[in-house]
């Protein structure tokens, strides 16, 4: 193990791989803390939780930012975030009443009709993988691999849950524009 | 159940197949005179067979899925353009699909509305709360106060400074180098090509000679001291600047044998001097002579040029000689002072 991280060690030195310092870390919280938060509350819808996640990717962030080469930094980031909230959305499904988590349908939408409200509550309806992948590429630009580096899955299955989660969208958009 | 665009290809299949009831074909014909648009082969659409009872198989959504419908091409071709990764065959595919077929001008624009823009107006509140500040480590301050501990025990305890006076071997009593004007030096600038003018160049010229610095040895029976001889010399130079040197005889008594490589380098500094100054003197003698023969003021312009310029010569010698002499000076003290303290110790 020993032997492993010490050619780990000269493989970074002989590629000149520089790793997260003060300064470069205090960056990564200006450029992407907003980033964070807003990805977060997408998937929580809760300001506070939100903030919560934002922070406890920082905390992992800083714990290990020894090992974090620079360039790796925003998708560090991402990562973490987002096995926080995957950890956060299983645990609240473990204690939160079905009837709880139903009431988050869009059915009164109808009402209230507004573009960015209905997709809003139509992304809700996402399974939370679509959810993340749909929000790194919209919001944050990523490409397939990027993304799949991030998510942990191939680029052809992020290329698939793309397209699964605009099908889905498109359909939700369709019925409610017919209804209103 | 309701014939829609999603499943149309199915109930078409079954139909050629002609598993549909009667009911379902005049639902299926209805739906295909309503929209003309869907590409079907109008010479493969059967005709009702009213007599038939047909019921619909178990594997019927199977089949749905199974069958590539013209909208689901034109979903993945939308989704392609919105996402920027369509091939030009693609594109053009896509393009002519979108010309031929009105409704999906509405299909695509919903698709183009499933993507996200972030709202820019929502920001982390507590972002200074994230940052880190300068961490001081403490482990280069302690190797620091380690080094400064040791450093400074070794300064107290093994340095000439702590000697007692009657281990002191060298001292330095007073040394001064400095360029000034000297009373009686020519001012270059002002000089003619009068034979004046040449007769106070050679009158300095000769003072700095009689002068120049110079290390002696003195050797007793008891004690051994090298002597600085004190000097002045007042040259002038071609930038009008002077040389004033004196040095104070230093006494290096009560020592050991000097290192050779001391003796080696004054011998060596001394020689060095001479012989500038006997090969300016060489020709500054040979100009003398010519001087006094009958010149054109040319030559004799020339010659006191020549004369300023053997001039300069020997005052920078001069200058050099006892720049590195006072450098000499301070090396052997230290050196003396330094060997005496550790015998000492």
């Amino acid at each position: 193990m020993k032997f492993r991280v010490t050619l780990w060690k000269a493989n970074c030195l002989i590629n000149k791989i520089t790793f997260l310092k003060l300064t470069e870390y205090n960056n990564l919280v200006d450029l992407h803390a907003d980033g964070i938060y807003r990805f977060a509350l997408k998937h929580l819808k809760n300001e506070m939780d939100a903030q919560d996640i934002v922070q406890n990717t920082y905390l992992k962030t800083w714990e290990k930012h020894e090992t974090i080469p620079v360039e790796n930094g925003k998708s560090y980031l991402f990562t973490v975030a987002i096995n926080l909230i995957r950890n956060f959305v299983t645990y609240e499904k473990r204690y939160t009443s079905e009837e709880h988590v139903m009431n988050h349908t869009y059915n009164e939408t109808s009402s209230q009709f507004d573009l960015k409200e209905i997709l809003d509550k139509a992304l809700d309806q996402l399974p939370e993988i679509q959810k993340s992948v749909i929000l790194l590429r919209d919001y944050e630009g990523y490409n397939y691999d990027e993304i799949g580096k991030i998510t942990n899955l191939s680029e052809s299955q992020v290329k698939v849950y793309i397209f699964r989660a605009r099908k889905t969208l498109q359909g939700i958009l369709k019925d409610q524009t017919f209804v209103v | 159940m309701k014939i829609t665009h999603e499943n149309y290809e199915a109930y078409y299949l079954d139909y050629l197949e002609g598993t549909l009831s009667k009911q379902e074909i005049e639902l299926f014909i209805t739906f295909i005179q309503e929209n003309p648009d869907l590409k079907l082969d109008d010479n493969l659409l059967p005709t009702v067979h009213s007599d038939e009872q047909i019921t619909l198989p178990t594997d019927f959504h199977v089949k749905i899925k199974a069958i590539p419908s013209l909208k689901t091409e034109f979903s993945e071709l939308a989704i392609g353009e919105i996402e920027g990764i369509l091939t030009p065959t693609e594109h053009t595919k896509f393009e002519n699909l979108l010309q031929e077929n009105e409704r999906f001008e509405n299909e695509y624009n919903l698709y183009k509305q499933t993507k996200l823009i972030a709202d820019k107006n929502i920001l982390f509140p507590a972002k200074s709360k994230l940052k880190k500040g300068q961490i001081i480590s403490i482990k280069p301050l302690i190797s620091f106060l380690v080094a400064a501990s040791v450093l400074a025990f070794v300064y107290f305890n093994f340095t000439p400074k702590n000697l007692d006076s009657k281990h002191k071997i060298a001292t330095l009593n007073s040394t001064k180098t400095s360029k000034k004007r000297s009373e009686n030096a020519p001012i270059i600038s002002e000089l003619g090509n009068k034979k004046s003018d040449y007769n106070k160049i050679n009158k300095t010229i000769n003072k700095s000679l009689e002068r120049k610095p110079i290390i002696s040895i003195i050797e007793t029976s008891s004690d051994k001291s090298i002597a600085f001889t004190e000097v002045s010399i007042p040259i002038a130079s071609s930038n009008d600047s002077i040389i004033q040197t004196q040095i104070t005889e230093i006494l290096l008594a009560k020592t050991e044998k000097l290192p050779n490589s001391v003796f080696n380098k004054l011998e060596r500094q001394n020689n060095e001097y001479e012989s500038i100054v006997s090969n300016t003197l060489d020709k500054f003698n040979a100009l003398k002579e010519k001087f006094g023969m009958k010149l054109s003021k040319e030559q004799k312009e020339d010659m006191l040029a020549e004369s300023i310029n053997l001039h300069t010569r020997i005052s920078d010698a001069n200058y050099n000689a006892v720049q590195k002499l006072e450098k000499y000076k301070q090396q052997i003290i230290s050196q003396f002072n330094l060997l005496f303290a550790t015998k000492a110790n």
